[in-house]
């Protein structure tokens, strides 16, 4: 056989994701490392804001503080996924870039495949690097208590402890804020697969960005208030890691099964989709 | 017997209500240079998009390089340099990357330095390797056009299909442009759309005509440019009234389109028969008011033909 040919028997092979990880190295160009330091630095940002206003308060804030931050922590990390991938697919269809990437040796379902695997590594960073790092912070919180200092001596802060702690929120220990961080990431790729399947169905942009911001929107208040109707899916996760920021027990194996066989589902329907699309 | 290097029977292609393409057939023989001609909204880039797999056609058929296009055949495609209407590349890429990046996404591609070496001869073969470090957005519209060219050719392709290439280019960059398709198809078969004639008649060897979704003309540039029997050129001097009256009296003239000069008219006489084609010359040269200066088939243009053709068609 010669070399020519036992290349063309090797993409044969392949089957339907020939080309993936040459896609997927474009792609992860395009999310390493700007957009995955803009993330790190929103979350930063968001923790920053929440951590602050609480300085003057004494005992015991440490629950509402993680909430709080997680809350939002959460909702800014869905609407950057929204808005960082609302162009992924339709965008390039618009661009052409689809078109010139899909004109050469590669199967379509790669393209999206490629671009998922791109962005759920990106996110898994995101979540990661900010939830880590913050950690030690909120580890020295729920020891001295919620750091009381003027913004004029923010120097002095480190050094001067105040308050005690009498019956504190407990801080999950490393594995369950590890296994939170886990969930928050599954919720986040399949919000990115959501996305995938918007950007291959739809014409507009802002159409995808819109059914984006209202699926995170639903999500994420579904979580809130629904409760354990809830527990099997995506929101069941928002639930989960809420309830474990205020110390409770709480499953995340049942969200997180439940939301990763949604993701495969959705990621499924995008690529059979945009297999069927005319990328004119 | 090679097979076809493109050949499309009866294909269909309809957007809601606007049939794009309504039963194109034609066949693009290997080693040929194809030009693909029609006004905007013909159906040529259509056409080329279903080749390359990138749209899907109604009903019909076509094949590339004797692979049936709705196969989706990825080796066969990795055969196909193509480059679309208005290349879009990644902005922030160099002109090096972007070649690199599409030569990784061929089977068996080399790598290291092998890979750098394919990759800069390509760039130095479009002439761009005094700029292979400069990113996609400094570049100019000509320059992103080579850009295109060099990325089709990273597969060493046996067919390049390239669509309007010349679009948007100056007089200069249309010429290494042409230069470039000339020498490309010294190892593949180029199949090409423009709206440029000159261009065409310059290095093509075959031409396929498309109007309103199917084919007008189809066959070598010479058949399409050689002209009937019954189409004469013809110089006169002197007085010309008798002899345009006598001829006009004739059955089988059917128009005399006249160009007045200075000292002379040329007129070019359309007969309606060419077996009577014979008598044309000695009715001119039996009249004593005017002599014949030249008489000769008429030369025809590819812009002759192409507005006979798609403008009859159009309903012109």
């Amino acid at each position: 056989m010669t070399t020519e040919a036992a290349a063309l028997d090797r993409i044969e092979r392949r089957g339907p994701l020939r080309g993936f990880s040459g896609l997927f190295g474009v792609e992860l160009r395009v999310w390493f490392p700007w957009r995955v330091l803009f993330m790190i630095v929103a979350g930063f940002g968001v923790f920053a804001l929440i951590y602050v206003p609480w300085r003057g308060f004494e005992v015991n804030q440490l629950g509402p503080l993680m909430i709080w931050f997680l809350v939002f922590w959460i909702a800014i990390l869905l609407m950057s996924t929204v808005s960082l991938t609302e162009g992924a697919v339709l965008g390039e269809i618009e661009r052409g870039t689809a078109s010139w990437l899909v004109a050469m040796p590669i199967a379509r379902p790669a393209f999206i495949v490629g671009k998922f695997v791109a962005v759920g590594l990106g996110l898994a960073v995101v979540v990661f690097a900010t939830g880590l790092a913050v950690y030690p912070v909120l580890a020295d919180a729920a020891q001295r208590g919620i750091i009381d200092f003027s913004a004029w001596e923010v120097f002095e802060v480190a050094s001067q402890p105040i308050g005690g702690w009498g019956a504190y929120t407990r801080l999950p220990d490393m594995g369950a804020y590890v296994a939170m961080l886990l969930s928050l990431w599954a919720l986040l790729v399949f919000l990115a697969a959501l996305m995938m399947l918007f950007g291959s169905a739809l014409r507009s942009r802002t159409a995808v960005f819109g059914l984006g911001l209202g699926a995170a929107g639903i999500i994420l208040a579904s979580g809130i208030l629904a409760g354990s109707a809830t527990a099997a899916t995506p929101a069941g996760i928002a639930r989960a890691i809420i309830d474990i920021a205020q110390g409770k027990e709480a499953a995340l194996m049942t969200p997180v099964i439940g939301t990763l066989f949604a993701t495969g589902v959705v990621l499924v329907l995008a690529v059979w989709v945009f297999d069927r699309r005319d990328l004119t | 017997m090679t097979v076809p290097a493109i050949e499309i029977r009866q294909l269909k292609k309809r957007y809601r209500k606007v049939e794009a393409l309504c039963g194109l057939d034609l066949t693009v023989d290997q080693g040929s240079v194809c030009g693909f001609l029609g006004p905007n909204g013909a159906g040529k880039t259509t056409t080329m998009k279903i080749l390359m797999g990138l749209i899907r056609s109604s009903s019909g058929w076509a094949a590339v390089l004797g692979n049936d296009v709705s196969d989706d055949d990825l080796p066969a495609r990795a055969r196909i340099g193509y480059l679309p209407q208005d290349p879009v590349f990644p902005p922030s890429q160099t002109v090096r990357g972007v070649v690199a990046s599409v030569a990784r996404l061929y089977p068996g591609h080399p790598r290291g330095s092998e890979l750098r070496r394919r990759v800069d001869g390509l760039i130095d073969r479009v002439g761009m390797i005094d700029i292979a470090r400069r990113r996609v957005r400094g570049l100019s519209g000509g320059e992103r056009q080579r850009l295109g060219v060099a990325q089709a050719l990273v597969g060493e392709p046996d067919l390049v299909i390239l669509d309007e290439p010349s679009a948007g280019l100056d007089p200069m960059g249309r010429r290494d442009m042409l230069s470039l398709i000339e020498e490309i198809s010294s190892r593949a078969t180029v199949f090409y759309s423009t709206h440029i004639l000159d261009d065409v008649e310059r290095i093509s060897d075959t031409v396929v005509m498309i109007s309103r979704g199917r084919a007008v003309a189809h066959g070598s540039l010479d058949d399409i440019l050689t002209v009937s029997e019954a189409d004469y050129t013809v110089r006169l001097r002197g007085d010309t009234a008798g002899i345009h009256d006598r001829l006009i009296a004739e059955p089988w003239v059917g128009e005399i389109d006249i160009r007045r000069r200075t000292e002379t008219e040329d007129w070019r006489i359309r007969l309606t028969d060419d077996s009577v084609a014979d008598r044309l010359a000695p009715l001119l040269a039996s009249d004593d008011d005017c002599d014949v200066i030249e008489f000769h088939l008429s030369d025809r243009r590819l812009e002759d033909a192409y507005l006979e053709l798609v403008g009859a068609d159009d309903g012109d």
